[in-house]
């Protein structure tokens, strides 16, 4: 079999625009949820999320597609961090041998275009409803990549760049490609997804302290913090990259998967689904659970995710592995999060550091785990494991481990 | 050990019958005609699934509003495929389009949350909140479709939710083909669903010039078996491709993410031996 390893990674987070901005924060602890400056919230039931600091991109030259891409949010995510991943890696990727696979949700069309639509009756123009499709950021790094060798776009809600990752490790071990650009982006924040969450009751509505509301295991959270963002992975068959000499971050060392066929929005207390994604991911990368040092567990901050991914933990890992929630500090990146807390995964690895939990005051009894709160814990680990749970019941697990 | 395709379930204007489908496509049968939920249109011509019911199917009936046209057509379609698998070991990959319109339940939140035809934020946190349907993020995110086949049908192995065009029916079917010849589960519920039969949907597809809008489900279950019997069709890594021949264009319009697991239906009941998204399917012949 293939090997797969690290070459490439790039963040753009509520916390920092590329990876060491990211993390440094991650470490520290710090608060990337606020009220909200896009659109004035006075009036919602929740009014504050993790937001991505504004930032310009330079003038690049591309075709009118991406243009248009690129004018939006997602579009200038993508764009940032899969770049930030290609100039760390030194990979050439115009070629038929590099593949795509981007987890991100489905085109939302912005509100500009739907007031359009009610007021004008009048359709979109094609490269309007291209940048708007759901292979719209993938379209977007064919351009800028060059990357030739087939791209596909997975929408499984806050799991989809997880099976991103998951794919692209598949794609190289079989031997369709030698490398892969992966990852996912999300931009939740926006007043219809704001209005929307808010109303199905799955947000913390912590509005007088934003920065205490994203507080994943802990008695007394309330809900999720809606996030934004990108992360992106350039995976290198191990071989190739050694042979081109490569600067080798890590080792993508096994995926699983699995659903809980249980209800649209909660997770079946046993946590029966969770523990599976994770006892496949294991199996796949032919570790056992004593060898895991790390946890970036998917931890929302809901009343059921928590407890349920708990009860999952103990029984695919058990309950001695370290285990952390970095949406305590840049809340929740939802199809973007499984690529981003890879990511944190293997910085972890790569540091000997293991971020905390931020706001875990009192941990909930049903979530009694060997938690990292407040604060940073230096630790060397050879292996991480990352856990993303979608609603819909998808579950995902990564495995990453230090490259030797 | 080979990978067979075991069934295949539909849910297409042509019928469920897979004969009866390939027979139809076979005779030229067009089921194109003026469609009321399209009467807005300048062309309201497209063919649709007239029967969506799947009370029959759905453990709790109160769910039934959250699913979409394109959700009904999957689980009609995935439940015609199965019977009774085992839980744990089956992967399930579903291909869908853009996310799923949500059939008109936003508008009057919309409406209400404008001032001089632009968007205003603050009108929607005031009027257009109480109108705002709250269940429509549930309604409306791709995935939800592959949610509700893995609850109703209890599918637990491995999963993903393709999003985008035709291409994404290719991509649903080989990573089942893939998670089994890799060892990772034994079967494989692989499919697509898609609908363009809305006001929006309809509309954006004339624009892009594929038209009649169509819509469809199509569901394939692939197994793995030691020794395939007479008349197994039998699925195999190969990279030479075969000319899909676009013959439902005509018969019912465009079914986006349905529309190449629709014309490989149509192959496998025509031709002996095929070559398709990097796969052969080739039928045992002893």
């Amino acid at each position: 079999m293939r090997d797969v390893v690290i070459t490439g990674i790039g963040m753009v987070t509520p916390l920092g625009l590329n990876v060491s901005q990211t993390w440094n924060s991650l470490i520290e602890g710090k608060n990337g949820i606020h009220r909200i400056q896009r659109f004035d919230p006075a009036g919602y039931p929740v009014r504050f999320a993790a937001e991505v600091p504004d930032f310009a991109l330079e003038d690049i030259s591309v075709s009118p597609l991406a243009t248009k891409i690129l004018q939006q949010l997602k579009g200038k995510f993508t764009y940032r961090a899969v770049r930030e991943a290609i100039q760390m890696s030194g990979i050439t990727t115009k070629s038929t041998r590099v593949g795509i696979c981007v987890g991100s949700e489905a085109a939302r069309p912005s509100l500009d275009h739907l007031a359009e639509q009610l007021n004008v009756q009048a359709p979109p123009d094609l490269d309007e409803m291209r940048s708007m499709a759901p292979s719209a950021p993938i379209d977007l790094i064919e351009e800028v990549s060059g990357a030739l060798g087939g791209s596909s776009v997975i929408s499984t809600a806050c799991t989809s760049s997880s099976q991103a990752v998951g794919e692209g490790l598949y794609r190289i071990r079989r031997g369709e490609v030698d490398a892969m650009i992966v990852g996912g982006v999300d931009v939740l924040v926006d007043p219809l997804m704001v209005m929307g969450f808010s109303l199905l009751g799955a947000l913390s509505t912590r509005n007088e302290a934003p920065e205490n509301a994203s507080r994943p295991f802990d008695l007394e959270r309330d809900g999720f913090v809606l996030g934004e963002g990108a992360g992106f992975l350039i995976l290198e068959e191990q071989e190739m990259a050694k042979l081109r000499g490569a600067d080798i971050l890590g080792k993508l060392s096994g995926f699983g998967c699995s659903s809980n066929a249980y209800r649209i929005t909660d997770s079946p207390p046993d946590g029966r689904g969770a523990a599976q994604s994770m006892m496949a991911a294991l199996r796949d990368a032919r570790l056992t659970p004593e060898q895991i040092g790390y946890i970036n567990a998917h931890g929302t901050s809901t009343k059921m995710n928590d407890t349920s991914e708990t009860r999952g933990i103990i029984k695919a890992i058990g309950k001695d592995t370290p285990v952390s929630s970095t949406k305590s500090m840049m809340g929740h990146l939802v199809a973007a999060c499984g690529a981003v807390e890879t990511i944190v995964s293997l910085q972890a690895i790569r540091n000997g550091v293991l971020p905390p939990t931020r706001n875990l005051e009192s941990i909930d009894p049903d979530c009694s785990l060997h938690h990292i709160p407040h604060h940073a814990r230096e630790v060397k680990i050879d292996h991480a494991i990352s856990n993303a749970f979608g609603f819909g019941g998808s579950n995902g697990t990564v495995v990453v481990s230090k490259w030797q | 050990m080979a990978i067979v395709l075991h069934k295949i379930g539909l849910a297409t204007p042509l019928g469920h019958d897979c004969d009866d489908f390939v027979n139809k496509i076979e005779h030229q049968t067009s089921v194109i005609t003026s469609l009321e939920p399209l009467a807005l249109l300048a062309c309201p011509q497209g063919s649709m699934v007239q029967d969506l019911s799947i009370r029959s199917i759905i453990k709790k009936r109160k769910e039934i509003k959250l699913y979409t046209r394109a959700a009904k057509l999957a689980l009609l379609a995935a439940y015609r495929c199965v019977g009774q698998i085992s839980k744990l070991d089956t992967a399930l990959f579903v291909a869908v389009g853009r996310e799923p319109p949500d059939e008109g339940s936003a508008e009057k939140c919309l409406i209400a949350s404008q001032r001089d035809g632009i968007f205003d934020e603050s009108l929607l946190a005031d009027k257009g909140r109480s109108l705002y349907p709250p269940l429509l993020p549930l309604r409306t995110l791709p995935n939800m479709i592959l949610a509700h086949i893995s609850i109703q049908l209890e599918i637990m192995g491995e999963n993903a939710c393709w999003a985008g065009g035709e291409e994404t029916g290719i991509q649903a079917f080989q990573s089942g083909f893939w998670a089994i010849k890799e060892g990772r589960c034994t079967q494989a519920l692989v499919g697509a669903a898609d609908s363009f039969i809305s006001l929006g949907a309809a509309r954006d597809l004339h624009r892009t010039q594929i038209i009649p809008p169509s819509e469809a489900g199509v569901f394939f279950l692939l197994k793995e078996k030691e020794t395939p019997e007479i008349g197994d069709i039998v699925v195999r890594p190969n990279q030479k491709e075969h000319e899909m021949r676009h013959y439902l264009l005509d018969c019912i319009g465009y079914a986006g993410a349905a529309q190449q697991l629709l014309e490989l239906v149509f192959s496998l009941h025509t031709q002996e031996n095929i070559s398709w998204g990097g796969l052969s399917f080739q039928k045992q012949l002893q």
